[in-house]
């Protein structure tokens, strides 16, 4: 075993059992490796430097840190992951709050390609490539929360015009997504 | 103005064609209305309605967390990495947080004062690199007489003179070695010292800055004893951020709201003073100028704020300006 995996073995033992100056260093590492996120997340802040420390202690305790790298490394790469987590569950939080989900999911339920979402981001991100960047933009604005009266008038575009446009690309999106998992079939790794 | 003619029922085409707009909660109240009524009536319209869901799905994917982060630090992600570099150039929002974590494992190579001290032991300070370099050069001079001594005395002398001399060589490249390695540690050392010493004195000049902003308050306060600072933390505004995402800040009475303004990055000091007005309000404009760490800070009363979406437009001496928006919420 190196000495630095000696170090690290003992800051580890160090920080569960509550050792001051092992927290210092970890605590110190933590605040550094989300100090980039500080701007994005500047009303969230505070919660989430309490979230970090609870995250690194849990997974030092429970010795999921098995030396492949160096701590310091492994309690960057966990701020970063925890921290990037935590700004996707903001905007999602901010785009339910967009349009009464519940009263949608009473009109109409997602279907059954909702799991895509998670399984085969990849697969979205094929649809996303195939449909043009007119479509991506028209959607990042719907998705982003601008009325259609608000893209019209940025896009110089009519209203009518617009909405026809953004239905024709929605529609397009999805047969592209039909036939990728069409081609991709039934437990097929393609 | 409403193009749709609120007293005939709506049809199929203009219920589908409005459905985006009912997902992300944009349509007027009586059109959104008037949209769930009719799909409340109209099984067709609702499976457009799903399928418009899925369209959200569709456009609103991203790069997992784990291919982001492992694309940032040079890893293999497990996918292509045209299709990667092709999603970050069309999508804002991961570019942003590859940005993020791009700038944060910067830091990680850079010591931090909370790295605990090395295990290995190294030289004390006083042996310092000139030192051990005038040892190793000694030593090499030494070898060096030593080496033609030998050379002459193989020449002149008997072989186990020689032999001798052989051996003292061999005992002197070894101290030589040690000597350069001693003063290896000890150069790694200074650059570890000299990085970390950085380290603090940018953590020095960040807590200059929050000390003077924290001096700012008490000052106001002071001058305007009846007039409370908000005690939430200071907004910070971007530029770049995109409508719907806004910060929304509730302010009390009687408060004040301190906010920092990220300007573009084009903008240096010398681009200021900068004028920071808020649109729509007839209070003046506000002088400021950039802070050590770049932004552009200004407060505002909450009596010239408006309830609702608020716009600030920068002014730079140049005459260029830069808005920034965010959203009073009813207190």
């Amino acid at each position: 075993m190196s000495q630095d995996s000696l170090s690290d073995s003992t800051l580890v033992r160090g920080y569960v059992d509550g050792d001051a100056e092992a927290h210092t260093a970890v605590d110190g590492w933590i605040h550094s490796a989300a100090s980039s996120f500080r701007r994005r997340l500047a009303r969230s802040w505070e919660d989430l430097l309490q979230d970090l420390h609870l995250e690194v202690f849990r997974l030092l305790r429970d010795r999921k840190f098995e030396g492949g790298s160096s701590l310091k490394t492994y309690v960057w790469r966990v701020v970063q992951h925890t921290c990037l987590d935590y700004c996707r569950a903001q905007a999602r939080n901010r785009e339910d709050e967009m349009g009464d989900p519940d009263a949608l999911d009473r009109l109409g339920s997602r279907s059954a390609h909702q799991g895509a979402r998670a399984a085969d981001r990849d697969l979205l991100l094929r649809v996303l490539e195939e449909v043009g960047d007119d479509c991506r933009r028209l959607w990042r604005m719907v998705t982003e929360g601008w009325s259609y009266r608000e893209m019209s008038e940025e896009l110089g575009a009519t209203a009518g015009a617009l909405r026809v446009r953004v239905l024709r690309c929605r529609k397009k999106a999805l047969e592209v997504r039909d036939r990728l998992l069409r081609n991709k079939g039934p437990g097929s790794d393609a | 103005m409403n193009e749709i003619d609120n007293s005939t029922p709506m049809d199929h085409t203009a219920v589908i064609e409005r459905l985006p707009w009912l997902v992300n909660g944009t349509l007027d109240t009586e059109e959104g209305q008037r949209v769930r009524e009719h799909l409340e009536a109209c099984e067709s319209c609702r499976t457009e309605l799903r399928a418009t869901r899925d369209g959200f799905d569709v456009f609103d994917a991203h790069l997992p967390t784990e291919v982001l982060l492992s694309h940032a630090w040079g890893e293999d992600t497990g996918w292509p990495r045209e299709t990667v570099e092709r999603h970050l150039a069309s999508c804002p929002r991961c570019a942003e947080e590859l940005e993020m974590v791009e700038e944060g494992r910067e830091r990680l190579n850079a010591p931090s004062p909370f790295d605990p001290p090395r295990d290995l032991p190294f030289p004390p300070p006083r042996a310092s690199t000139g030192n051990a370099w005038r040892y190793a050069a000694w030593a090499a001079t030494v070898l060096l007489v030593i080496g033609l001594g030998g050379w002459w005395n193989t020449w002149h002398s008997t072989r186990e003179e020689g032999d001798r001399l052989a051996q003292q060589r061999i005992a002197l490249e070894a101290e030589v070695e040690r000597l350069k390695l001693d003063n290896e540690m000890t150069q790694d050392q200074v650059a570890e010292l000299e990085k970390s010493a950085a380290q603090l004195r940018q953590d020095l000049q960040d807590a200059q800055v929050d000390l003077q902003v924290a001096e700012t308050r008490p000052r106001n306060i002071e001058s305007e004893p009846a007039v409370p600072m908000l005690s939430a933390a200071v907004l910070t505004l971007s530029a770049s951020t995109t409508r719907g995402n806004e910060e929304s800040v509730q302010i009390p009475e009687n408060a004040w709201l301190p906010v920092s303004l990220v300007p573009p990055s084009g903008w240096g000091p010398e681009d200021g003073p900068f004028l920071v007005r808020l649109l729509g309000s007839e209070s003046p404009p506000l002088k400021t100028s950039r802070d050590d760490q770049g932004y552009l800070n200004v407060i505002l009363p909450q009596e010239v704020i408006p309830v609702g979406e608020v716009t600030l437009e920068v002014e730079a001496r140049s005459g260029e300006t830069q808005t920034y928006r965010f959203v009073r919420s009813l207190d």
